[in-house]
């Protein structure tokens, strides 16, 4: 190859930016488990995996953080999928320009809500119905989550070729079954939105802090309940030695059930692409 | 050749992202080394206002540069020891093997105070009852002189000393306590207690009494008969307090000497008062 040096030059560039996020990846796994191997070489695995989190008492359990995490992001998918789907469906298939562009900048508005002022909402609003309690988190998720669900969902329908539609209609069935149609054509952009929240939701911290309770014992629904996020969020400032180290090991947890959901979804996505 | 893309505008946005980089790379190296004077405070966030009024005050006077950083007591310790601050502090007593290793310096002293929502009748609670609550052997305000509504117990995040001082106080383990709700610093604890109204809860007294003023509606309850001010913790009638201290490794050097003969001055003084601090010596 006879390549100009210029034109090497670029594309060393190139190769560096796309490199970028492998590294960044990388880069962030070795920081948090070269942090949180202290915890692992000096508590046993028994526990780590026990059922208390009492850092002054030497107790570092991550089992009732893990539970609260996925139990708070499960409840919120299931508020999240029925609305955010029913309301990308409606948007599609039945809302006229201007509907579509009003409760399209309504979501979009909620979604760029800072996780902060949601917070802060569920406080003076869900809090006093439910105390502070999973029941609250999963609500403030749910919150969170669905506009993601809607937006993505709903461009993945809007790609539905709407001579297809159009087709089906001119059978002369009824709605469920053109959403039906639309549905089973869209489900690979359903499936990345429905990812995408899952994840959103196992790493949201600021707001779940506001409402949780953050009391780090096993989750039930009106009981207080404590994530991986809000307990780095509330204890990661005072935190020293292998306390600290322990909160690093729930931060790489954390990292870990991201990518695993991402993957996970990914996969499910193939499959669907080849049936 | 085929041209992969239009280079000029490549370059340009090569230096777009590049140029601003290059220039912070450069002004984060030129402000480090600009600095022959510099007194380096890390440690407890109770401290953090009495400090941050003082590093002004002695800037304006004297133009010694002091930089404070929050982050709890026991990161301030640990800071201090690894010689990653000139001065640490600390909103605690200190345990008898940190006390080893460091000089410590008294500046102030600071209530803990119990909160409730103004709308609440219950004014006094004893210690036994605060114990009593915070284990949950009593659950319902009507069991301590109240409205017949649950308790919902708000407690502190491990590794805050106001928990510490707290624990110190009522003689509870960690591990006994049974609570609704844990809360990072103080002010997560004064913004859920003022939203809760069947909420119990303990702060900073002097955070609090800042709070109360601008309108939030707690109300401070007295501990065993006796009303939490300043006075009341300088006279130590009131039971539930912690010091303050700025901590340091070795012989303090001469900015952090500044420091603390300005802290323990007169100007120090003020500065503590009006942050609603006791002073030592008082």
């Amino acid at each position: 190859m006879f390549r100009s040096a210029p034109e090497r030059g670029r594309w060393w560039a190139v190769g560096v930016a796309g490199a970028a996020p492998f590294v960044a990846v990388g880069a962030i796994a070795v920081f948090l488990l070269s942090h949180g191997s202290r915890a692992l070489g000096e508590l046993s695995i028994g526990t780590l995996a026990g059922r208390s989190w009492l850092p002054l008492d030497g107790l570092f359990g991550l089992a009732p953080l893990i539970l609260g995490t996925l139990a708070s992001t499960l409840l919120a998918l299931t508020l999240a999928i029925p609305v955010g789907l029913a309301t990308a469906l409606f948007l599609t298939l039945h809302a006229g320009p201007r509907l579509r562009t009003a409760v399209d900048s309504a979501v979009a508005v909620l979604n760029g809500t800072p996780s902060v002022v949601i917070g802060l909402w569920g406080l003076t609003w869900i809090v006093p119905l439910v105390g502070n309690s999973l029941a609250a988190a999963a609500l403030v998720l749910a919150l969170m989550i669905t506009p993601t669900l809607t937006l993505l969902a709903g461009a993945a329908m809007r790609q539905v070729p709407a001579e297809l539609l159009e087709a089906v209609r001119a059978l002369g069935v009824g709605n469920d079954v053109v959403a039906g149609v639309l549905m089973r054509h869209a489900r690979l952009g359903i499936l990345g939105a429905v990812t995408l929240a899952a994840t959103r939701g196992l790493g949201e911290a600021v707001a779940v802090a506001m409402v949780a309770g953050n009391v780090g014992t096993l989750p039930s629904l009106f009981g207080p309940v404590a994530t991986l996020t809000t307990t780095l969020i509330l204890e990661f400032d005072s935190a020293v030695g292998v306390h600290r180290s322990a909160l690093y090991l729930g931060a790489a947890l954390v990292a870990a059930l991201i990518g695993t959901v991402s993957v996970w979804g990914r996969q499910l996505q193939r499959r669907a692409e080849s049936p | 050749m085929i041209r992969f893309v239009d280079t000029h505008r490549f370059r340009a946005s090569l230096a777009a992202v590049l140029l601003p980089l290059a220039l912070a790379a450069v002004a984060c190296r030129g402000s480090e080394a600009a600095r022959p004077q510099e007194v380096r405070i890390s440690g407890a966030s109770t401290l953090y206002p009495i400090l941050q009024l003082a590093a002004e005050q002695l800037r304006a006077d004297t133009g010694l540069r002091v930089r404070v950083q929050a982050g709890g007591s026991t990161r301030g310790f640990e800071d201090t020891v690894a010689g990653r601050n000139d001065l640490g502090a600390m909103a605690r007593e200190l345990t008898p093997e940190e006390t080893s290793e460091v000089r410590k310096y008294p500046i102030a002293y600071d209530g803990v105070g119990v909160v409730v929502h103004r709308s609440n009748p219950v004014g006094e609670l004893s210690t036994d009852q605060l114990r009593r609550i915070y284990r949950k052997e009593v659950t319902r305000w009507r069991e301590v002189g109240g409205e017949d509504a649950p308790i919902v117990v708000v407690s502190k995040a491990h590794g805050h000393a106001t928990l510490e001082t707290f624990l110190e106080h009522t003689g509870l383990r960690s591990s006994e306590l049974e609570v609704d709700v844990v809360g990072g610093d103080n002010a997560q604890i004064i913004r859920v207690v003022a939203n809760t109204e069947d909420a119990i809860g303990y702060v900073s007294l002097a955070e609090v009494l800042h709070v109360i003023d601008r309108g939030t509606p707690l109300e401070l309850l007295r501990l065993d008969g006796v009303e939490p001010t300043p006075a009341a913790v300088a006279d130590r009638s009131y039971p539930m307090f912690r010091p303050l201290y700025l901590i340091s490794k070795v012989e303090p050097s001469a900015g952090s000497r500044r420091v603390l003969d300005f802290l323990l001055g007169d100007g120090g003084r003020r500065i503590i008062e009006q942050g609603l601090y006791v002073p030592v010596g008082s």
